[in-house]
């Protein structure tokens, strides 16, 4: 029987907090607006990493914040990244894998850095940072936003030595020296160039740097900005580059159990199924921390005090028997079309509420639901691309080489290495070179 | 879906995109507010009191795209 709410619990840095695991009373919190996030003032050591961005702001001022980004994630802007953004860049990165095999080698990698090199390629373009080109440069970049990521979800690592402050704020000092800087200066000549009539409004870039620049609230204040990036950079990459082996393990548990899906891998229904099952099996945090502000009766009964720390443990609501039926544990690509509507088929993976994480369209598209009738229901996200791109390459777990799971030093459900084989890399390649 | 109209706006609330994030409640509260199934809902009287501007504030931050705002036809 699940335990629901216990008291007592603690994570790294924030202690006496409250342990919430149903369904229905996370999703209660997250829509309601007598919870304000805790992080940015809970844990103390992962403030510098947070405090003042939209994840952490509460009212009017995260209703401003979700208003700047807000131009970003249009279905216009969807269909952008679709086309311009995610495609070509999943090309261009299993392409350096095809050009890395010798002759008559079968190509293969190692599916965890190829999932954050994929995805850090894309949330550049999405930031404004120009100088994220080459090998060398995106695994600069990756360990920047790597090490920021340790000071913001310091709450998740079980033993601090392995969190240096001191290591996050080098590394936000990094990224403002080496990736920030210039891709600033040049969008401030180009905004400067806009306000004094030089150049049209369509002619500027439409990324986060961007729209900060032209928002009078916010432009003068480029600290808050680089704390704010930091933040995207690792919600955005560490989301689907942290599903991608999952995805990957579980479709070929499938369809070695159900030969007849074995030609649906590149199916955009098949993988909508996939992803959501994976995205539910293996939720991307391992908590959202809320502070209660009013005393509040959950759905289940039970009550929170005003004051409260609440961890809301998404794995647990997101196996819950009552939402999901008594095969909740197991991976089953179709449980996407018998999920009333009211359920997101990737359960609370990307929260609830005005929270609700921003770019969740711009990971999975529009409404996957199969009979919706939304007009971006054919609209498919960064994840599918990714998705559907390695299955053209043919990719499947490694024969000879097992994956390895992270030992243990945090809350996260990730793996550190997950081999693969590209099977048809040779045929994806030929073809993606003769359409340049 | 749903079509309400109204002057002097004209403002529709998708049924089948709304996810009920409740951003259009936080950003115009007095006009916009979750039904029991967490649907957005829209009163009309209070709508007429508020600038357009200002309503179209919930239309542009609806992550989902559900509420569309227009000025009434004549």
């Amino acid at each position: 029987m699940l335990e629901l709410v216990s008291r007592g619990e603690a994570f790294g840095g924030i202690d006496d907090v409250t342990f919430v695991r149903g369904h229905a009373d996370i999703d209660h919190v997250l829509r309601s607006q007598t919870f304000v996030p805790l992080k940015g003032d809970e844990p103390v050591a992962g403030r510098p990493f947070i405090t003042g961005t939209m994840a952490a702001a509460a009212g009017s001022e995260h209703i401003a914040k979700r208003r700047l980004f807000a131009p970003l994630f249009t279905s216009e802007m969807l269909h952008y990244f679709q086309d311009h953004g995610s495609r070509p860049v999943i090309t261009e990165t299993l392409l350096e894998v095809a050009d890395r095999t010798a002759d008559g080698d079968t190509p293969e990698g190692d599916l965890v850095p190829i999932g954050i090199v994929l995805v850090h390629r894309i949330a550049a373009q999405i930031v404004g940072f120009d100088g994220v080109v080459g090998e060398d440069a995106v695994a600069r970049f990756n360990s920047v936003v790597d090490r920021i990521g340790k000071g913001l979800t310091v709450e998740f690592f079980h033993d601090p030595e392995h969190v240096i402050p001191a290591e996050a704020r080098a590394a936000q000092d990094q990224l403002r020296e080496e990736f920030f800087a210039a891709s600033l200066a040049r969008r401030q000549d180009l905004v400067a160039a806009y306000r004094a009539g030089r150049i049209e409004k369509a002619e500027l870039p439409r990324d986060i740097i961007t729209f900060w620049l032209l928002d009078d609230r916010y432009n003068d204040d480029l600290d808050a900005l680089v704390v704010e990036i930091g933040v995207f950079l690792n919600a955005s990459t560490r989301t689907t580059g942290r599903s991608i082996p999952h995805i990957v393990h579980h479709i070929a548990q499938w369809v070695a159990e159900h030969p007849e899906d074995r030609d649906k891998t590149t199916s955009s229904d098949f993988l909508r199924g996939a992803i959501s099952e994976s995205l539910r099996l293996h939720a991307v945090l391992p908590a959202i921390t809320r502070r209660a502000t009013e005393r509040t009766v959950l759905p289940s009964g039970n009550v929170l005090e005003a004051g409260e720390k609440v961890a809301l443990i998404l794995q647990a609501a997101n196996l819950d028997t009552e939402i999901y039926g008594e095969d909740a544990h197991e991976f089953n690509p179709y449980r996407i079309d018998t999920l009333p509507k009211k359920i997101a088929p990737w359960a609370l993976s990307f929260g609830a509420g005005a929270h609700t994480c921003i770019g969740r369209r711009l990971v999975t598209g529009g409404d996957w639901r199969r009979e919706s009738t939304a007009s971006d229901k054919d609209l498919d996200g960064s994840i599918v691309a990714i998705m559907r791109a390695l299955y053209e390459a043919g990719v499947r777990p490694h024969p000879d080489k097992p994956p390895r799971f992270y030992d243990g030093f945090t809350d996260y459900d990730e793996y550190a290495s997950y081999p693969v084989v590209f099977e048809t890399l040779g045929a994806f390649a030929d073809a993606a070179r003769a359409s340049v | 879906m749903g079509e309400v109209r109204h002057r002097p706006v004209a403002i529709t609330i998708d049924h089948v995109a709304c996810e009920g994030t409740g951003l259009c409640v936080s950003a115009v509260p007095s006009v916009f507010s979750l039904n029991d199934d967490n649907l957005a809902q829209v009163d009309l009287d209070q709508a007429a009191e508020v600038p357009l501007d200002e309503l179209r504030e919930a239309e542009f931050i609806c992550p989902t795209m559900a509420i569309t705002i227009q000025p009434a036809e004549s």
